[in-house]
C-alpha cells in the first residue's frame, strides 16, 4: 500500500489554481464529494471543467488522476495490465485502479470518446458496491473512502452518435458548465491574461458572436479558453483583429464564407 | 459637302493651333468617298456626317478610315440600323472614355470584331453604348459581350435575349463585371453575419426587382426573412460588398429594436416615409451603442450635404445625414428641427416617438409645399431596406406581398404536362428552354397496368391470386422552388445531414483485437499468450489486430403514402401533411445523395384493389435531378392505402440491387385501408404478411409513421423495433434524415 500511496502524491495539486466559480458548482460538488456520489461534469469544451476539477482536488486536498479518453481506449488502459520482465509477470495498476486502491479523485474526461465496451468497467464502482473487479488478476478491490469518481462529456449534436449508456448516465449526478455570463467571463480573462477589464468586456461580447454560430455554421462558438489566448496576443501587442482571427477565428473553421463574416460582425464591435 | 474638320485656310480664332495637315484633310474625304460609293443609303451618310465633325474636333489627327471601315464592317453584318448607330455611339464612347484617342480606338475595334460574332446584336450594343460604358472599362466590355456570347451560344435569338437586357443575366454580368458582388456570391456569408452579429436566424431570399434602374434596388424584409436584389452597384469600389453588410446590419437592427408593427390605418404616404426614416435613425442608434463599429460601416453612404435642391428625396437624405452624425451642419430649417426634436428625447428614444415626431415632420414638409411622389420615392441611403418590414397594412389593403415563395403558404403549382423552370435555378435545361414559354416537353402517356399481385385473406389463410393489379401513372410537375426553398429553409439541417454523413461514410476504423492475422499486435493478447506460454499452457494464436473500415452496403426505396388522409392540414396553418412530406423527402434525398446509398423513391395511393396507383418519382438508375424534385414539388393526395400491394410493388425494383442490405422505408399513417374492403382486419393482416414475405427475401421494411391514431396496428404490421412515431409531423423534415443515418449506421 505504501507504494500506492507514494505514485498517488504525485498527483497532488500542490498549488491553488486560479477558478472563479460561475455559479454554485463548488457546494455542489462539495457535497456530491461527501457523499462520494459519482458526478458528470457536462459542458462545452474550455467552459473550465478540468480547471475546477483541480480547484476542488486542491480544496479538498486529494489526489487528482485525470485520463483523457479516446475511442482506442481499452479496458485495460483503465485497469491495469501484466507486463512482462525477465523473470515473470508483473501487474501495474492503471490510473483508475490506482485511485480507488490509494484514494483519489479519478476525473475520466470526455468519457463519451472511449467505447461503451470500455465504460462499463466503471459500473461496480458506482454503486453501493464500490468495487472494482480486476478479472485478470482475480482481485476485488474495494474503494479506499477518499475515492470519487468524476467524468465529463460535451453534450452536442456532434455527439449523436457517441453516447452515454442509460444505465452509465443512472449511476451519476450532473453539474451543468457552461460559459460564465458576460461580467463573470471578462474577469476571468482580464486576470489570466493581464489585459485591463474594458478590453476584456469587449472580447466577451465578440465571443458571443461566434457563440451565436454555433449550430449554424460552427460546431462550438469560442471557448473561454480561446478567450483568453486572444487576450494575451492583446497583452503581446498584436493588433485586436489580427488576435481575434489568430485566436479565435481561424482555429475555429477553414469555411471561408464563415471567416469573413466574422471578421465583419467582429468589426462591428470594434 | 461635309465639314471634314476645320480647314486650315478657313480656322477660326479660338481653335488651338494644331490644325490637321492637308493631307488628313484629303484622307477623310477620301474615307466618306468610299461610304458613298458602297451606297449603304442616305441615312448612313447622314448619320456619319452628323456625329464625325465633331469626332474629328476632338480626334485631330483621324484620318476617318477606321471609322469608315467600321461602319462598313457593321452595315455588311448587321445591316444598316446598326450602321446607322455607329456614329452616335462613337461620339459617347470616345467622351465615356475621357477623350482618349488610344481608349476609343480599342473600342471601335471591339465593335469591329464583335459584329461578324455577334451580327445580330449590335445593335443593341451600340445602343446601349452609355449604359455599358459608365460602368465598364474596354476590358471589362469585352468580357461582358463574352459573356453574352457564351450565354446565347451559337443561337442569335438567344444572344439577342442578353445583349438588350430582356435578361436577368446580363444586367448580372454587368454588374459583375463592374466589379460589383451579385447576392448569389454572398449569400451565404450574409447568413453567417447577420446570426453572428445579432443573434437571429434568418432566411435569405433574392428577389428581382429593378432591372432598368439598378441604383433603385433596396431589401426589404418580413418577420425572419430578407429579401435581397439579385445584386446591388458598387458603391465602393474598394469594398462592393460592404452594401449588403451594412443592409444585413440595419434590418438586423430593426428585428433587434422595431419590435412593433405601425398599423397604417389613414396616414398619407410622406407621413410613412417620414415616419420610417425617423425608425430608421431610431434602431441604427441603439445598435451603435451596442456595436460601435457600425458607425463605420454605415457612415460611407451618408453623403447628402446642404445644397439649394430641396425637393423631398434630398432634404429626406439630409434629415437621415443629421440624425446620423451629430457633426453634421445643414441649414435647412425643416432639417434642423427634426434633429432638435430627437436630441430632445434621445435618451428615451422609443417607436411611439418616432412615430409622433415622424408625424409632425411630415405635416410641416406638406405645409412647405414640397412635392413629394410617392410612386417615385426611393428610400436613401442606398442600404436602408424600403419599409414595409415596419409596417402593418389593414386586411383589405394590398400588402405588396414579399411571401409568394415563402413556404408559409405553399401552393403547389401543378402544370399539367407543362415544365416551369425557375429563373436560373434549373443546371440541366437547355438553354432555349430558359426563355421560351412553358412546352410541352415530356411525352406523357396513359396510365399504364404494369403488374398484378397476390393478397393474402387471414380469414382463410391464403393468397388471392393476381388480386391487386398496380397501375403506374406519371407524376404531376410541381415547381422546383419549392424544393430548393426547403434546402434553404432547413439549411440547418441540410448542414447536421452533411456532418452526419461525414461520420456514417468514413465509418471512423475500428480496431478489432484477438485476430489472427493483422496490421498490429494486440498487446493485451500477446501478454496473455506469454503468460499462458509460461504457465504451461497453449498460447492463444490470435496475437494481433487490425483496423477495420465499416463500409456502406445498402440500397433504400422510399415508399410515400399520398392518400387522401395527407391532405390533412396541420395545427394552425395551411400546410398539408403531404407538403411536409414531401420536403421530408427532399432532404432526405439530399442525405441520400451524399450518403451514397443507391435509393429510389415512389408515392401510392388506391382506387380499389383493381387500381393501386404508383407513381415513380425517382429510380434507382436515374439520378436525383431536377425533374425529381418537380415530382416532388408535384405531389397531391387522394384515395386509400393498400400499402400491402405497394410493398410488394416497390420491393421488385429494390430486387434490382444487389447490396448486402435493402430496405423499404414508408411514410406513411400506418392504417392500410381501402374503400372496397369493410373489414378493418384484413388489409392489416395483408400488409404484415407481405412484409413477412419480404423479410424472408432478405428485404426490410421500416416506417416512419405521421399522425396515426392512438389505438393503431403500426406494432402488429411492421414488428415493434421497425417503426417509428412522429408525434409532431412538422417536426418530420428535421427528424427523418438523421433517423435514417443512425437506423443504416
Amino acid at each position: 500500500m505504501k507504494h500506492v500511496m507514494k505514485r498517488l502524491s504525485e498527483y497532488l495539486v500542490s498549488s491553488e489554481p486560479f477558478y472563479k466559480p460561475v455559479g454554485s458548482e463548488v457546494v455542489y460538488y462539495e457535497a456530491l464529494f461527501a457523499d462520494r456520489t459519482p458526478v458528470i461534469l457536462k459542458g462545452p469544451t474550455g467552459s473550465g471543467k478540468t480547471r475546477f476539477m483541480e480547484y476542488m482536488a486542491h480544496r479538498l486536498k486529494v489526489p487528482l488522476l485525470s485520463v483523457s479518453c479516446h475511442e482506442d481506449m481499452t479496458a485495460s488502459d483503465l485497469l491495469g495490465r501484466f507486463l512482462l520482465d525477465k523473470d515473470g509477470t508483473i501487474w501495474r495498476d492503471g490510473p483508475l485502479t490506482l485511485a480507488v486502491r490509494g484514494g483519489a479523485i479519478c476525473y475520466l474526461d470526455e468519457i463519451v470518446e472511449a467505447r461503451q465496451d470500455t465504460s462499463v468497467v466503471i459500473h461496480s464502482l458506482t454503486d453501493h458496491r464500490r468495487m472494482l473487479f480486476l478479472e485478470k488478476k482475480n482481485e476485488a478491490v474495494t474503494a479506499h473512502e477518499n475515492f470519487h469518481l468524476v467524468v465529463s462529456y460535451n453534450p452536442g449534436y456532434q455527439n449523436s452518435f457517441k453516447d452515454l449508456k442509460e444505465s452509465t448516465k443512472q449511476r451519476f449526478a450532473a453539474i451543468n458548465f457552461h460559459y460564465p455570463e458576460a461580467l463573470v467571463e471578462a474577469e476571468i480573462v482580464s486576470r489570466e491574461s493581464n489585459i485591463d477589464l474594458r478590453m476584456a468586456t469587449k472580447l466577451v461580447q465578440i465571443a458571443g458572436q461566434s457563440r451565436n454560430l454555433r449550430g449554424h455554421g460552427l460546431e462550438e462558438g469560442c471557448s473561454t479558453r480561446m478567450l483568453i489566448h486572444v487576450a494575451r496576443l492583446l497583452a503581446r501587442g498584436i493588433p485586436i483583429r489580427d488576435a481575434c482571427d489568430i485566436g479565435m477565428i481561424s482555429p475555429l473553421t477553414d469555411d471561408d464564407d464563415i471567416r469573413k463574416s466574422l471578421n465583419a460582425s467582429f468589426e462591428a464591435c470594434i | 459637302m461635309p465639314d471634314l474638320g476645320a480647314d486650315p485656310q478657313t480656322s477660326s480664332s479660338n481653335k488651338i493651333d494644331s490644325s490637321p495637315p492637308t493631307n488628313l484633310h484629303e484622307n477623310r474625304k477620301r474615307a466618306y468617298d468610299r461610304l458613298v460609293s458602297a451606297g449603304y443609303g442616305l441615312a448612313i451618310l447622314s448619320s456619319y456626317e452628323r456625329y464625325s465633325s465633331d469626332l474629328f474636333d476632338i480626334l485631330l489627327h483621324d484620318d476617318g478610315a477606321k471609322l469608315s471601315d467600321a461602319m462598313s464592317v457593321i452595315a455588311i453584318k448587321s445591316g444598316a440600323l446598326a450602321a446607322e448607330a455607329l456614329p452616335s455611339a462613337a461620339l459617347k464612347a470616345l467622351r465615356l472614355l475621357q477623350n482618349d484617342p488610344a481608349l476609343f480606338y480599342l473600342w471601335l475595334d471591339l465593335m469591329m470584331s464583335s459584329a461578324p460574332t455577334v451580327p445580330e446584336s449590335m445593335l443593341p450594343i451600340l445602343l446601349n453604348t452609355e449604359k455599358l460604358l459608365t460602368k465598364l472599362n474596354i476590358h471589362q466590355l469585352r468580357a461582358w459581350i463574352f459573356a453574352g456570347i457564351r450565354f446565347g451560344g451559337t443561337d442569335p435569338e438567344a444572344r439577342l435575349i442578353f445583349f438588350t437586357f430582356a435578361d436577368l443575366n446580363a444586367q448580372l454580368w454587368l454588374d459583375k463585371e463592374s466589379g460589383a458582388t451579385p447576392f448569389f456570391e454572398i449569400k451565404r456569408g450574409l447568413g453567417f453575419y447577420i446570426n453572428a452579429l445579432w443573434g437571429v436566424d434568418t432566411q435569405l431570399i433574392e428577389h428581382p426587382i429593378n432591372l432598368t434602374d439598378d441604383l433603385a434596388n433596396r431589401t426589404s424584409f418580413s418577420r425572419d426573412t430578407l429579401y435581397f436584389p439579385p445584386t446591388f452597384p458598387a458603391y465602393f469600389a474598394q469594398d462592393p460588398a460592404s452594401i449588403y453588410y451594412a443592409s444585413a446590419a440595419h434590418i438586423g437592427a430593426h428585428l433587434r429594436f422595431s419590435l412593433d408593427k405601425f398599423p397604417v390605418r389613414q396616414l398619407k404616404p410622406l407621413q410613412v416615409a417620414i415616419i420610417s426614416l425617423i425608425e430608421d435613425a431610431r434602431a441604427e442608434s441603439m445598435a451603435m451603442n451596442i456595436f460601435p463599429g457600425l458607425r463605420q460601416l454605415w457612415g460611407p453612404f451618408h453623403n447628402a450635404v446642404a445644397d439649394d435642391v430641396t425637393t423631398a428625396p434630398k432634404l429626406f437624405a439630409r434629415l437621415a445625414h443629421a440624425l446620423f452624425d451629430d457633426n453634421y451642419k445643414d441649414d435647412n430649417s425643416w432639417v434642423m428641427r427634426g434633429r432638435d426634436m430627437v436630441l430632445a428625447q434621445r435618451k428615451s428614444w422609443t417607436q411611439e416617438n418616432s412615430r409622433h415626431i415622424g408625424g409632425i415632420l411630415a405635416n410641416e414638409l406638406g405645409q412647405m409645399r414640397v412635392q413629394f411622389n410617392a410612386k417615385s420615392f426611393i428610400v436613401e441611403p442606398a442600404y436602408r431596406d424600403d419599409n414595409r418590414g415596419l409596417w402593418e397594412f389593414a386586411s383589405n389593403e394590398q400588402s405588396p406581398s414579399m411571401e409568394s415563395s415563402s413556404l408559409d403558404s405553399l401552393h403547389i403549382n401543378q402544370i399539367e404536362d407543362n415544365l416551369y423552370v425557375g429563373p436560373m435555378e434549373c443546371d440541366e435545361a437547355e438553354d432555349d428552354e430558359l426563355n421560351q414559354p412553358p412546352v410541352k416537353i415530356l411525352q406523357l402517356g396513359e396510365p399504364i397496368s404494369v403488374a398484378t399481385y397476390p393478397e393474402y385473406d387471414y380469414l382463410t389463410d391464403s393468397e388471392r391470386p393476381n388480386w391487386t393489379t398496380i397501375i403506374e401513372h406519371a407524376p404531376n410537375l410541381g415547381s422546383i422552388t419549392i424544393i430548393d426553398d426547403t434546402l434553404e429553409k432547413y439549411k440547418d439541417v441540410v448542414s447536421d445531414i452533411e456532418k452526419l454523413i461525414g461520420n456514417a461514410k468514413i465509418g471512423h476504423a475500428r480496431k478489432i483485437n484477438k485476430k489472427y492475422e493483422g496490421h498490429d499486435l494486440d498487446i493485451d493478447a500477446c501478454i496473455e499468450s506469454e503468460i499462458s506460454r509460461r504457465v504451461g499452457q497453449s498460447p492463444d494464436g490470435r496475437v494481433y489486430s487490425i483496423l477495420e473500415r465499416r463500409n456502406r452496403n445498402l440500397a433504400v426505396m422510399v415508399l410515400l403514402d399520398i392518400s387522401e388522409s395527407t391532405n390533412d392540414r396541420l395545427e394552425n396553418s395551411n400546410v398539408r401533411v403531404i407538403d411536409v412530406e414531401s420536403q421530408a423527402a427532399a432532404l432526405l434525398a439530399k442525405a441520400l445523395t451524399g450518403l451514397g446509398d443507391p435509393f429510389a423513391i415512389s408515392a401510392f395511393c388506391s382506387n380499389k384493389r383493381e387500381d393501386v396507383r404508383y407513381y415513380r418519382i425517382k429510380d434507382f438508375d436515374s439520378g436525383y435531378d431536377n425533374h425529381s424534385k418537380m415530382y416532388l414539388a408535384g405531389l397531391s393526395g387522394g384515395f386509400s392505402t393498400r400499402l400491402g400491394a405497394a410493398l410488394r410493388h416497390s420491393a421488385l425494383d429494390l430486387k434490382t440491387q444487389h447490396t448486402q442490405r435493402r430496405l423499404i422505408l414508408v411514410l406513411s399513417d400506418g392504417q392500410p385501408s381501402d374503400i372496397d374492403v369493410k373489414d378493418d382486419k384484413y388489409l392489416v393482416e395483408d400488409t404484415r404478411y407481405a412484409i413477412h414475405g419480404l423479410a424472408k427475401e432478405g428485404i426490410n421494411v421500416f416506417c416512419v409513421a405521421l399522425n396515426a391514431p392512438r389505438e393503431n396496428n403500426l406494432n402488429r404490421i411492421f414488428g415493434v423495433k421497425n417503426f417509428f412515431h412522429i408525434d409532431d409531423v412538422r417536426t418530420l423534415p428535421s427528424k427523418l434524415p438523421s433517423l435514417y443515418i443512425r437506423l443504416t449506421s
